[in-house]
Parts: C-alpha cells; structure tokens; sequence
C-alpha cells in the first residue's frame, strides 16, 4: 500500500516539464522520501513474511553544489541539459530513481528502473526494463535495456548511497564519449563460476543505443543525436570477499554523432572537394599531372574529415575496489581507440581511497582525463598555395580554421581532485560534503566542463552538500 | 592503628568490590549463554561444517553452491533486527551501512538480488524454493530440532 501511495506520488509529479513548479514537486517528494524512508523501510520488512513476487524499491539523491566559475558549468553527461553553471544549483548530483522487480517463476525475472535527474529537465528515462531467464546451471540469458557495461563503476554513479562520494569522478565518467551511453538495448548472456574464494563472472553483451547529447552552449540549446549501434562487449571480472577485479573489452562498430553543426560542415567540405577535384581535372587536361595529384590528395584529405566523429570504437576498462578492514580503495583505468578523425586516442583513470571511522567515512580522489593523440592534429587541412585557386584557398583555409577549434573543443583533457566525507546517518540514509577542485591544461580546452565563452577560468571549484537514500 | 584499620578497610572493600564483579561477569556470562549465532539448514541435508569465508560468500552472493554440489539460497533476518546486525558485524565483519551499500549495488544495477528477508525462523523452514537448500541465522537459544547447524559462532 505504502509502495503504491509512494510511487503514484511520483509519478504524478514527474509528469510536470520544465518548470519552476515542476522543482518545487520534485524537491518535496525527495523531501517526504528523506523523511519517511526509515518508516517505509521497517514496515516493508514486516509485512516481508512470505516470498514475494514484487518487489518495490528506490533511491533518491537531493544534493546541491556551489560553483564558483563564471563560465564553465558542470555536468554529470552529455545527456544533461541543464548543467550546474555559477552559483547554486540542484541539477549536478539531485536524482529520484524507481525499481520493480518481479518474479515470475524461481528461474524468470523482470526488472524495470526509471530515474528522473534535475538535470535533465526531470523526464523520466527507462535505465533498466529486462527480462532475465536463468538457462542451465551458472549460465542466464538477460534480454532488453539494461545499465552500460563499458565501465567498472559508472553504473552506480546515479545511486548515491551505494557510493563512498557524491559523485563519480567528473574527467572519466563525464568527460568521455563512452559516457554518454548510459544504457544499452540488447542481450546479455552471463556464467557465473565459483572457484574456491572466488567468483569468475563472463559476460558477452550485444546491442545498441540512440542518445541525445546536448550542446548547452548555444541558445537555444541545440542537441546531437549519438547512434551507437552494435555495441559488443566482453566483460570478466573476479569477485572475492573483500573486493572485485573487472576487465572489459567493448567494440562500437557504428558511432555516429548528426546535428546541424555538423550537416553544415559536411556541406562545405564536399564544395571544397568536388571544387578540388574539378581543378585537378582542369591541371590534367592541361599535362598538369602533378599538381592535379596534389589537388586530388587534397580532396580525399578533406573528405576524411567528413562526419568527422564517426567511426569504430574500441573502449578497454580495467577496475577493481577493495576494502582492508575500515580502508577502502578502488580505481578503474580506461582506453578509448576510435577511427573518427576528431577523437582519436584517449585515456582516463581514477584512483579512490576511504578510511571509515564509525559513522564517518573521509574520502579523497583522484581523476585524470586526456587526448593522446587525434588524427586532426596529425593531418592538418592546409591551401593548396596554387596562384589560380586563391578562391578555393580561402575556403580550405576557412574550413581548416573551423576544424582546429572543433578540435580543440573536443579535447577531452581534465583532471580533478576529490575531498570529502560521508555520515552514515541511518541504515539507508547517508549525508556527504564534498570538495573538488577541476581543471583543463589551458584556457581554450573545454575538457568536461560546458563553456559558454572562450578564453574562460579553466579552475573549477565546486562545494556540494548531498543527502542519499534508498527505500 | 589507624594505618591497619584504613588497610583492613580497604581490602574489605577491595574483596566485596571483586566478589561483585565476579557475581556481575558469571551473570553476564548466563545472559550469553546461548546467545551466539548459529547458521542454519534444514535437518536432513547431508552437509559437512562450512568455514565463515564460505557462509560470507553465499551471503555476499559470491557462492550459490555447498561443499556437497547443491545449490544454496541465503535468508536473512529482518534488517531492523539485532540478529541481523550481529550476523553482519560478528561473522562478516561489514556493518548494516556497509552491506546496505553493497546491496544498494547488487540490486539497482541489476547485478544481484539481494537474500529474502524473513521475520522468523519458522517462516524460514516454511519457504518453497523449489531446490535449493535454503540457509539462514539464528541464536542458539532459539534453534529447534527443524535445523541443522553448519557454522556456530560465540556462545
């Protein structure tokens, strides 16, 4: 009964849009969560008396976090819209998330999760709606949407309370490409072994996703949609006691980013090439091979740079978490290999360490995103320098301006450093304080953060305050 | 005199104070007499004793399977409960936040679902899961003939 009275309640609020009433709902509904959820917990329990087919339950975030930048705003993935810009905002870290299970038969289960942030207009968005089907011994087979495999730990960022910090670290759970794939529509076959101490888990995941990820820059804000069909992954890891060790391996055969911005500048490169390429004729038909060679390798050059964050991906994660005694430790390594012109090689890593004392669990962390090498840099788009092709000359010149600042946009380099504590308030309430202190290698790199103008302040400061839950 | 008197005086006290500390330990030690944890199977499944790093990986979700190749489900005691709290603490050495964490994650991303919770024991001797052997907690005092031990902890 209380489930129902719980999530009517929620749902009925989350159907507002964007307003400033919409916020007041989802503000009070976190509220009455914070306040309740002990009640709601004991009294669940009690009535947990014979084995149940549903089941209910939930988490909630409500955090808050100061940011001292005038011009970087702050965002948990590309998926966000509403970033945390100067001053005061709920939008980073506030979070309301929802989950049925139900069981259908000892071997049959359902799951369905829908998360609402204050930082994406509060639209509720389906996370998890699988079926998963127990095979034979060791061996289920799970079908649907389900939670990103291609990291160690960036599944749980939205779930405060299962979390030492407020949130994972920004450089490597933000900043990537591979972050904005929250979920993925597919098939998972997982065997579960236990060897002594441990338990070896494979998983082969296969499947896809479509995602909007938003330039918040630029008003009105304009969005491009990401198409990461045919996703495949393979995941080991090795679980014990105390800890577990993950390695995953994920190719994307087909990433491809389409927006208006990038229609345009699709457009301009084929009139500078097909311009090129009807040149280069003209200089043949004159004996001109050479030059009309130079014009043609000028011409393929420029349609390599064509959708020019497309291509095939291959993301490699190694991570691990581990507790000795009160001392908690966890890190998690990632290696981003693409063909797309604009992303290249990247690499991103986070090292995290907690000591719990009692009720209090001070923590510190440490993240590192950045760029090893992309193609653009490596081949740049220069004029041809032919006295008859002024014209197209400036075009080429033109384009290779546009390129440079695409890529300097696109550079995901940022690091950051973590400081805070958590209170175990309850047994499913935990309050947090958290520091961070980001940055970028120079004033035109934008790294993770969403830049309204450029040159900007590439120090980010950020104080946050949070209370999580589950229910 | 008065040295001996203040002596004989202090040792008085010093006996009555040590008779009442004894009297207050062997009256303890009746209060937890039978108040250690026993982890549990229904009687008739042949099972040899189980270490508590075995017992800690089937409650973990870590081991589904028993020393003698069937399969286990784990049952816990409500989580307000003081049993549960000593189960956790004393024989996995976690506290209820830390294992609410780590349920927290099992459960909201789709890794795991955590162990039913049962008010008693008898609810527990009750459940139908069609196989597996089901195992849970308990104190010794409160352990009837229904049950097998296979891992006892304290007094």
């Amino acid at each position: 009964m209380y489930d129902l009275i719980i999530i009517n309640f929620l749902i009925k609020h989350m159907q507002y849009k964007t307003t400033s009433r919409a916020y007041g709902h989802f503000t009070a509904c976190l509220l009455t969560l914070f306040c309740h959820s002990q009640t709601y917990a004991q009294s669940h329990l009690e009535v947990a008396t014979e084995p149940e087919k549903n089941h209910f339950s939930g988490f909630a975030t409500l955090g808050g976090v100061y940011n001292a930048n005038p011009d970087a705003g702050i965002v948990f993935s590309g998926a966000q819209t509403r970033p945390a810009y100067q001053g005061l905002s709920a939008n980073l870290d506030s979070v309301i998330g929802l989950q049925w299970d139900y069981q259908v038969m000892p071997t049959t289960g359902v799951k369905l999760q829908a998360v609402a942030r204050a930082g994406d207009e509060l639209q509720p968005k389906i996370r998890m709606a699988y079926l998963d089907q127990a095979v034979a011994d060791n061996v289920s087979l799970r079908a649907g949407r389900m939670r990103s495999p291609l990291f160690f730990d960036a599944d749980t960022t939205e779930i405060g309370y299962a979390n030492t910090a407020i949130r994972g670290p920004i450089p490597l759970y933000a900043g990537t490409s591979a972050s904005q794939i929250i979920h993925i529509d597919g098939l998972r076959v997982q065997w579960r072994k236990p060897i002594d101490a441990y338990l070896l888990t494979v998983e082969g995941y296969w499947g896809g996703g479509q995602f909007t990820v938003y330039d918040v820059t630029k008003s009105p804000v304009s969005d491009s949609q990401i198409n990461t069909n045919g996703i495949t992954d393979v995941a080991v890891s090795v679980a014990f006691e105390n800890g577990i060790l993950r390695y995953s391996h994920a190719r994307l055969a087909n990433y491809s980013a389409g927006s208006e911005q990038l229609d345009g500048l699709n457009q301009g490169l084929a009139k500078i090439s097909l311009g090129l390429n009807q040149s280069a004729a003209g200089f043949a038909a004159f004996g001109k091979g050479a030059i009309a060679q130079t014009l043609r390798d000028k011409a393929s050059l420029l349609d390599a740079y064509t959708n020019p964050f497309n291509g095939a991906q291959t993301f490699d994660t190694i991570g691990f978490s581990t507790t000795v005694a009160d001392l908690g430790i966890s890190g998690e390594w990632a290696w981003l290999n693409s063909d797309a012109v604009m992303l290249g090689k990247r690499e991103a890593y986070q090292i995290s360490g907690s000591y719990k004392v009692g009720n209090f669990t001070p923590f510190v962390s440490y993240s590192s995103a950045r760029r090893v090498r992309n193609w653009a840099e490596s081949n740049p788009v220069t004029p041809t320098g032919v006295p008859l092709l002024a014209a197209l000359d400036a075009g080429i010149e033109s384009i290779s301006q546009g390129l440079g600042l695409l890529s300097t946009l696109s550079n995901i380099a940022t690091q950051g450093l973590s400081l805070g504590v958590r209170w175990d308030l309850a047994s499913n309430r935990a309050a947090k304080l958290q520091y961070d202190m980001l940055s970028t290698p120079d004033a035109l790199t934008p790294g993770a953060f969403k830049v309204r103008s450029f040159p900007f302040d590439n120090a980010v400061h950020l104080l946050s305050a949070s209370v999580d839950v589950i229910f | 005199m008065s040295f001996f008197n203040i002596t004989r005086r202090r040792l008085c006290n010093g006996v009555v104070l040590s008779l009442m500390c004894t009297a207050c330990t062997g009256l303890q030690a009746q209060v937890v007499e039978g108040n250690g944890i026993v982890v549990v199977v229904k009687r008739g499944i042949e099972l040899t004793p189980l270490t508590t790093d075995q017992v800690a990986r089937i409650f973990l979700g870590l081991s589904d399977t028993l020393p003698n190749g069937g399969t286990v489900i784990p049952v816990d005691a409500p989580e307000s409960s003081v049993l549960y709290q000593d189960f956790y603490s004393k024989v996995l050495g976690k506290s209820v936040a830390q294992i609410k964490a780590y349920r927290a994650r099992q459960s909201f991303t789709g890794a795991g679902i955590p162990p039913r919770q049962i008010a008693s024991l008898a609810q527990a001797f009750k459940q139908d899961f069609a196989g597996p052997t089901v195992m849970t907690y308990t104190r010794k005092r409160e352990l009837d003939d229904q049950w097998s031990i296979v891992l006892e902890t304290g007094k």
